[in-house]
């Protein structure tokens, strides 16, 4: 790999992403490894245990995600997908042309309690493994449609979300404006 | 800072945004106190911009702040540490 590409940069299709998570190519573990890293050469063993552990884990993530996605939207499938970070938006990705993508972003523990912050408290927080991921078509599903938000969730106790910004819709009771 | 704030969301007012299609996934268990919200509000943010691409730049403390903001009026009183988190520990965590 030419490392003087952002790995995450890679466009691919979905179908192909898919396979290097499978077969769990070097490439699809070193782009893993630019995110939630890799071994040291003084790691200890069971410093090496769990990164293996991590990685293995976030791989089975990334193929079912990228499973479902294509599952949900069919039609979409075999378009070119970008894995990225959400460190890298701002700046590094702003030069690319997405045409499609993975955004994530980890949940956090904070040792000195839960949203202290807002309060003036002091926080420690660390990101955790655990995160959200978001398979995104940047995108309307619906030519006629450019504005159009199409949002399913891979766990179907969430219900689908579709709306068009075009005609926005009502904000809900109770929110607060 | 506030200066920042105000240019890059107020650049970005009026611009019509494009839609997407996306699929969420999240092993991050609701209620639990890791902050699966915040880790969604910020994972939207992120995905609109990158749909955007003709969006002026937004400072990232200022969309920072549009993320607890978002969280705010859905009923969610937080500070800033939570999206902070988010958005610069994904590379070394």
């Amino acid at each position: 790999m030419d490392k003087g590409t952002p790995v995450l940069a890679s466009r691919l299709p979905a179908t192909e992403w898919l396979a290097l998570f499978k077969s769990r190519s070097p490439r699809a573990v070193a782009a893993l490894e630019a995110i939630y890293g890799s071994p040291t050469r003084q790691a200890s063993e069971l410093e090496q245990k769990l990164r293996s552990e991590i990685l293995e884990g976030r791989l089975e993530k990334y193929i079912a995600s990228l499973e479902s996605f294509n599952k949900e939207f069919p039609a979409l499938q075999q378009e070119e997908v970008v894995i990225s970070t959400l460190g890298l938006r701002t700046t590094e990705m702003r030069t690319y042309i997405l045409i499609e993508c993975v955004v994530r972003c980890p949940a956090r523990v904070n040792m000195r309690g839960m949203h202290i912050d807002s309060h003036g408290g002091g926080c420690n927080a660390l990101a955790v493994s655990l995160e959200t991921l978001f398979v995104v078509h940047p995108s309307s599903i619906d030519n006629k449609k450019p504005q159009l938000f199409t949002i399913k969730n891979a766990n179907r106790s969430f219900a689908e979300l579709s709306f068009d910004m075009s005609d926005p819709p009502a904000l809900p009771a109770g929110y607060v404006t | 800072m506030k200066e920042q704030k105000a240019k890059g969301v107020e650049d970005a007012k009026g611009v019509s945004f494009n839609g997407l299609t996306a699929l969420i996934s999240s092993d991050i268990p609701t209620g639990s106190g890791l902050s699966s919200s915040h880790s969604l509000v910020m994972g939207f943010v992120s995905a609109i911009l990158q749909a955007n691409p003709c969006l002026p730049e937004i400072d990232p403390i200022a969309l920072l702040e549009l993320a607890r903001a978002a969280e705010g009026k859905a009923g969610a009183v937080t500070g800033l540490a939570d999206q902070v988190r988010g958005h610069s520990a994904t590379l070394t965590h």
